[in-house]
């Protein structure tokens, strides 16, 4: 459904994205993570039009949007949210989620619409409040909420369980496998990872703007390139001698 | 149509225009460059200051170059107040609302000088202001030979203050990075002040020299931040050598503009110029462009 | 709409005031008030809504008042007709300037300057160009009818300010409760954010900023009949610029009442000080920007905001 072809971007002298190349296939539930700085919003900010890249295409649903402005790319079907919440904090919680409605519905419907979406994510309690006064969490979910009610085929998640407590995050869980079970194919970023290991079919890993591996879950958790990236050189060692140690 | 005789004065006239106009904008660079903020009163304020040194002059015969001391250190302190009592406390988070207190400020400057001064034009007359000076076959005015060795003072006596005080490095520090200029200990508000008094110290000496050869209503404001403006977005927002040459140029323009296009119309070609520069200039600016 | 009794309210108790005041001063007073409420009601369609800055609505202001009087004085259009023509002038010019600064991606206080700049570009060419009456300006020829838009007894002049003020309040009203308007807040509180969710910011910005510019050409013409007198400076000059961002600040930005209560507030006070300096020049502005600066330094959401602050306490209360 979604193809990253080679894509390449740079900021100056630093090299954000070298040739990355990757593939989500339709309903799954793909994971980008990877250390600090290593390129994946870069690489969302490519995809969904926000910066244009250096080299490579995207293509979406058989359809190039290379260097398509995002509002474009939203109409096709691919909505992102983003690491630092975004909300329209003049609204109140029902009217951001109903910005996103507006997309494919009309006033009534849209509202509607915001209603169940709020529902779904447990956030039926805050509508009628002011987005400014929000906790992170419920930010979060507006988040998420706003970028579901455009009715999107895809979902580029980032960071999506950034600053929530474990409650707050097995509570979610569920609500993403149904999003999924209803035809959307997620990719999240992520650093938490209890959500990346439960929720995804595979996961991507990104370092230095390259990547260095991919593959299941308990593929990529045994992969020594991958346990370097996050732990140092030498590390993968460290960690397999205690493993046959115990 | 380009006859030499009236094209070389014309730009020589430009240059030493433009060099007054390059001290206004040296003032709005180091506060745009330091706090990010446009201060849409620092016509304004350049204005107030010239009714100072009109007032100096016709009421106490302090002659304008002889009122630097006087009129310099006051436009600093005016300027650190006004950062630090009013400006500072107008952000409450939103960028929008230091535009409008600036823009505040500059209505209530420029009525307050209508209602106590009237629109009536406001000249001094010096002994030395139909002066000249030869430069082989082209005789320049005195005073603005001043104005223009000046603002090249200026300019250099700015650059010794960023690079080689210790004030210069707090300054360039906060404006790099606030939040760790803070935590290394250096007072952000005061050097934010500092600043900002710093810009507004300029506009008294930029009303010192063109006292001389120019005349003050309360209207000169708007004229004066509008072309300040324009040397600042053209010269890339917080150089200082960018606005040193940015002033340069508008002079030059104005002053030709008005020669082939007449004096009202000749105004046009800073506005134009203006405009071109903010739709087309590409990340020679910074901050609020992306 | 849920503002619509509120909008009929207000209709209702405005239509009857030439007959209830019997003084002409007082309904001069009041012809300026709703004026100038029409103006800020342009402006907060952009700067209130849009969240876009202008700091040159003169631009688009003196282009329809211009538009009315040169179709009137040089082409002999019927008023009426002009006044129209002249909603879409100011559309036009609402559209050029909208088009080049949001192409070109300016915000905040580069799009305020570039606005500034434009209206002193047409200032400047008004000035110097036959057509518009050079620095002489156009002066319309009195001829009093109500078909020619001149009106002997100002309380034609009243209707139809209280008419341009009530068109004012439906179309803010319809901002606030139609998809366009909830698209052009999201725009305005994070434009990134709108553009990842399918909101064409560029279209948005431009279709608010030719709506503004239209109704503020409507306003340019209005002020051409009521007046009968229009040079560069009364066009284009920064005065009007200033008034149209002063009235919905103070009043309040983007709310539906919002430049009405500034234009009231604004304009009795204005008279008061008259009265007590007998009239010296600059004195009104001093007054209004010590305002402003009051307001964006102690009440950042205008005199609205602070009745709504009132009202919710009042409500807490009881």
């Amino acid at each position: 459904m979604l193809v990253i072809d080679r894509i390449s971007k740079s900021f100056g002298g630093l090299k954000a994205l070298d040739d990355v190349t990757l593939n989500v296939d339709q309903g799954e539930i793909v994971a980008l993570i990877g250390p600090n700085g290593a390129g994946k919003t870069t690489l969302f900010s490519v995809v969904s039009g926000f910066l244009p890249a250096d080299e490579g295409r995207v293509t979406f649903d058989g359809t190039d949007i290379t260097g398509q402005p995002p509002h474009r790319i939203c109409r096709a079907g691919l909505a992102r949210t983003f690491q630092l919440t975004k909300p329209f904090s003049g609204l109140s919680v029902r009217e951001n989620i109903a910005v996103g409605a507006y997309l494919h519905l009309a006033k009534r419907e849209a509202l509607a619409k915001a209603d169940e979406v709020a529902s779904l994510l447990q956030l039926a309690k805050v509508l009628d409040q002011k987005a400014a006064g929000l906790s992170v969490a419920f930010r979060k979910r507006l988040e998420l909420a706003r970028a579901l009610a455009t009715g999107p085929k895809m979902l580029l998640l980032d960071e999506v369980f950034g600053g929530l407590n474990p409650t707050e995050i097995e509570s979610i869980l569920p609500v993403m496998r149904q999003i999924r079970d209803t035809g959307v194919t997620i990719v999240l970023i992520e650093h938490v990872m209890q959500a990346v290991m439960q929720l995804s079919d595979r996961i991507v890993v990104l370092n230095n703007g390259r990547v260095i591996s991919a593959g299941t879950p308990e593929t990529v958790a045994a992969d020594a390139v991958v346990v370097e990236a996050y732990l140092g050189t030498g590390a993968a060692a460290i960690a397999a001698q205690e493993t046959s140690h115990a | 149509m380009l006859e030499l005789e009236l094209f070389i004065p014309a730009t020589i006239n430009g240059l030493t225009n433009g060099a007054v106009y390059a001290v206004i904008a040296l003032g709005l660079t180091l506060i745009y460059g330091v706090l990010h903020i446009i201060n849409f009163a620092h016509g304004s304020l350049l204005m107030l200051a010239m009714y100072g040194v009109f007032f100096l002059y016709t009421l106490f015969g302090i002659d304008p170059y002889l009122a630097l001391p006087i009129v310099v250190p006051t436009m600093f302190a005016l300027g650190y107040g006004l950062q630090r009592g009013v400006i500072s406390r107008a952000s409450h988070g939103k960028d929008e609302n230091i535009l409008l207190v600036t823009l505040g400020l500059a209505i209530v400057i420029d009525n307050l000088a209508l209602y106590l001064w009237s629109s009536d034009t406001r000249i001094i007359d010096t002994p030395y202001a139909f002066a000249t000076i030869e430069f082989g076959p082209v005789l320049v005015s005195t005073p603005k030979v001043i104005a223009l060795v000046a603002a090249v003072l200026i300019a250099v006596l700015f650059w010794l203050l960023m690079t080689r005080t210790d004030l210069g490095k707090a300054i360039r520090a906060v404006a790099k990075e606030r939040t760790g200029a803070e935590l290394v200990g250096i007072n952000v508000d005061h050097v934010y002040a500092m600043s900002f008094g710093l810009g507004i110290a300029c506009l008294g000496v930029a009303a010192c020299l063109l006292l001389p050869t120019f005349y003050v209503t309360p209207h000169v404001g708007f004229a004066f931040v509008l072309i300040a403006f324009t040397v600042v977005v053209l010269g890339g927002m917080g150089s200082f050598m960018g606005a040193l040459w940015g002033g340069l140029i508008i002079g030059v323009t104005e002053s030709l503009g008005g020669l082939y296009l007449g004096e009202s119309l000749g105004q046009i070609g800073i506005f134009v110029l203006f405009i071109l520069v903010l739709l087309f200039r590409p990340t020679g600016l910074m901050g609020q462009r992306s | 709409m849920k503002s619509i009794p509120a909008i009929a309210l207000f209709t209702l108790l405005m239509a009857p005031l030439p007959w209830l005041l019997q003084s002409e001063y007082l309904l001069n007073f009041a012809i300026m008030a709703l004026f100038y409420a029409f103006l800020g009601q342009a402006w907060n369609v952009l700067g209130g809504y849009g969240g876009q800055f202008s700091f040159g609505h003169a631009a688009f202001f003196g282009t329809g008042a211009y538009t009315a009087s040169i179709l009137q004085v040089t082409f002999g259009v019927n008023p009426w007709v002009a006044f129209v023509l002249a909603g879409v002038s100011g559309g036009g010019m609402g559209l050029i300037v909208g088009f080049l600064s949001f192409r070109f991606g300016l915000k905040g206080a580069y799009f305020a300057l570039v606005t500034l700049a434009f209206a002193e570009v047409l200032r400047i060419l008004a000035s110097a160009v036959e057509f518009t009456g050079a620095g002489v300006g156009i002066l319309v020829p009195l001829q009093q009818s109500a078909a020619n838009f001149q009106f002997a007894d100002k309380t034609g002049f009243y209707l139809v300010a209280l008419a341009l003020v009530v068109l004012g309040l439906l179309v803010t009203a319809s901002l606030e409760s139609s998809r366009f308007g909830a698209r052009l807040i999201a725009v305005r509180e994070d434009e990134d954010a709108a553009r990842a969710l399918g909101v064409n910011a560029f279209e948005i910005k431009l279709k608010a900023i030719t709506l503004s510019g239209a109704m503020a050409g409507l306003a340019g013409s209005f002020y051409t009949q009521y007046f009968l007198y229009l040079d560069p400076a009364i066009a284009y000059g920064p005065a009007v610029s200033i008034e149209a961002l002063l009235v919905p600040i103070i009043g309040g930005t983007g709310t539906l009442f919002g430049p009405l209560l500034g234009s009231g507030v604004l304009h009795s006070i204005s008279e008061f000080a008259q009265h007590l300096t007998a009239g010296a020049p600059g004195l009104n502005l001093v007054i209004y920007g010590a305002i402003m600066v009051l307001m964006v330094l102690f009440l950042p959401s205008g005199l609205w905001g602070l009745v709504v602050r009132i009202r919710a306490k009042a409500g807490a209360g009881s």
